[in-house]
């Protein structure tokens, strides 16, 4: 539920004579991204491999297997990196799949920058099991495939009114993972400027479409109501400060009355917006100090605490005990 | 902190912003029908959670019930969406079926009491035994969401 199962059906909005439908087509859980990662690979340097490297996890398809057993093919998957704070990508990783043939499918990276497009990983095999099968191209890595989901959270607790007594709903459940392992070089020269966010497109009638997009934690899930879910979903950060929800005002204001609600400062709101994932990647990966999520990272206490103004500040809810210490790092599937 | 506080707490956060709490007030949807002389057959529906967090769930209560024999079955289900944007994703371990054992019919409320009989899917704060109350005429039902009171909609 970090944006877990956000806007599962397509909603129709009229305005006028006109009416239109956003959010996935078919609400495919294949493309419904469920949390996006950063940070610096923990063991770096110490075995030879190049030095500076991030890892980038971008987890989609909740409840997995269970609704879908395999990525969109058609779809992209995208990794969006900001170097200047503007709110647009200077940079995408962007992933993408076969159809699944059988019990095989493979994954597909390229990395996109203003001087043009590199393949950077191929014909990389999807883990449908156990096995973590990675792929290594130079000083790339990738993971795609089922593994357990690193989220952890009393989801019961908050469809319950924040009454966090049901232990971790995520305890149990995967997640179809894309894990990559990146040179810092390859995120630009600025990392005190470096952001991040995840988008997911779809086609739709020929045509690529927006469907989800993840940075912080729940973000879309806390804040947002109704059809402005998949609003929010369809925006780029850029157009998060002067984007206008279905009722009129801007996301700005929707999110600092839903701050004033909870009893947190509604001028959080313009911390909040864009939404990005800060990402300095010359300083340690912390995401209680905005820079970056490691898998272990209490994101929902962080949460709770800051839009609540410490109301609450914890689900009770503590971090899995199945992630690993080296490559994909999201632990084995259940 | 413990369920007093957190009431408290969502009682007077409800109480800071008119327009969240507003926004949050979600359409719902449901059923009530008379198949045949003496069988009711329902389907109430609400979003969770409430004000002023957004909706993210909707909780479904339905069933069919023989009201002379006081027999039937009732299920509790959440399902992924808000009600007017409904999935038909079901939140694994929240299914709960009820085999109805009475019916107590009163002017427009009709209390129906019922087992689980599928114990294990019950969380702590859950009892087995379940009471879910139809008024007829406000076409609302009363029923628990883990052990929560919630009201939900009925047509």
């Amino acid at each position: 539920m970090s944006d877990h199962l956000d806007s599962p059906g397509p909603v129709v909005l009229t305005k006028g004579d006109d009416s239109a439908s956003v959010g996935p087509p078919m609400g495919d859980p294949k493309t419904d991204i469920t949390d996006l990662f950063a940070f610096l690979k923990p063991d770096d340097g110490g075995d030879g491999e190049l030095p500076g490297k991030s890892i980038l996890m971008l987890n989609v398809n909740p409840l997995a297997p269970a609704l879908a057993n395999e990525f969109e093919s058609g779809a992209e998957y995208l990794i969006k990196v900001d170097t200047d704070k503007d709110a647009i990508e200077d940079i995408t990783f962007r992933v993408t799949f076969s159809p699944k043939v059988g019990d095989r499918q493979t994954g597909r990276v390229e990395r996109t920058d203003a001087a043009g497009s590199t393949v950077v990983i191929s014909n990389a095999p999807v883990s449908f099991g156990a096995e973590a099968i990675v792929t290594v191209d130079g000083p790339y890595k990738l993971f795609a495939g089922l593994r357990s989901d690193p989220f952890f959270f009393d989801l019961l607790g908050f469809i319950d009114d924040f009454n966090f007594v049901n232990g971790d709903f995520f305890a149990d459940k995967n997640v179809f993972a894309i894990v990559l392992e990146v040179p810092n070089r390859a995120l630009g020269r600025t990392p005190a400027t470096t952001s991040m966010w995840a988008r997911t497109r779809i086609m739709q009638n020929g045509v690529l479409v927006n469907d989800d997009r993840v940075a912080r934690a729940a973000i879309n899930t806390v804040f947002n109501h109704g059809v402005d879910k998949n609003i929010f979903n369809n925006l780029e950060p850029s157009q998060d400060a002067t984007a206008l929800t279905s009722e009129g005002i801007t996301f700005v204001q929707s999110f600092a009355n839903t701050l004033s609600a909870l009893g947190g400062s509604p001028a959080l709101a313009n911390v909040l917006l864009p939404d990005i994932l800060n990402y300095d990647y010359s300083k340690p990966t912390d995401y209680a100090a905005l820079n970056g999520r490691r898998l272990r990272d209490d994101v929902i206490g962080i949460s709770l605490s800051l839009v609540t103004n410490g109301g609450l500040t914890t689900d009770n809810v503590p971090p899995h005990t199945d992630y690993l210490d080296h490559f994909p790092y999201a632990g084995k599937p259940h | 902190m413990n369920p007093v506080d957190r009431r408290n707490f969502l009682k007077l956060a409800a109480k800071g912003s008119a327009l969240a709490a507003a926004a949050a007030v979600l359409p719902l949807s449901g059923v009530l029908e008379w198949t045949s002389q003496g069988t009711l057959k329902f389907r109430a529906v609400t979003g969770l959670p409430r004000n002023p967090l957004p909706t993210y769930a909707s909780f479904v209560v339905e069933g069919t019930v023989d009201l002379d024999r006081g027999t039937g079955i009732v299920t509790k289900s959440l399902y992924a969406g808000a009600p007017q944007a409904m999935s038909n994703i079901l939140f694994p371990g929240t299914a709960r079926t009820i085999r109805v054992t009475s019916v107590d019919r009163s002017a427009n409320l009709m209390r129906l009491q019922g087992v689980v009989d599928v114990q294990d899917a019950l969380t702590a704060r859950e009892n087995r035994n379940v009471t879910i109350v139809i008024d007829t005429s406000q076409k609302v039902a009363h029923a628990d969401f883990l052990g929560t009171a919630v009201v939900l909609q009925v047509l």
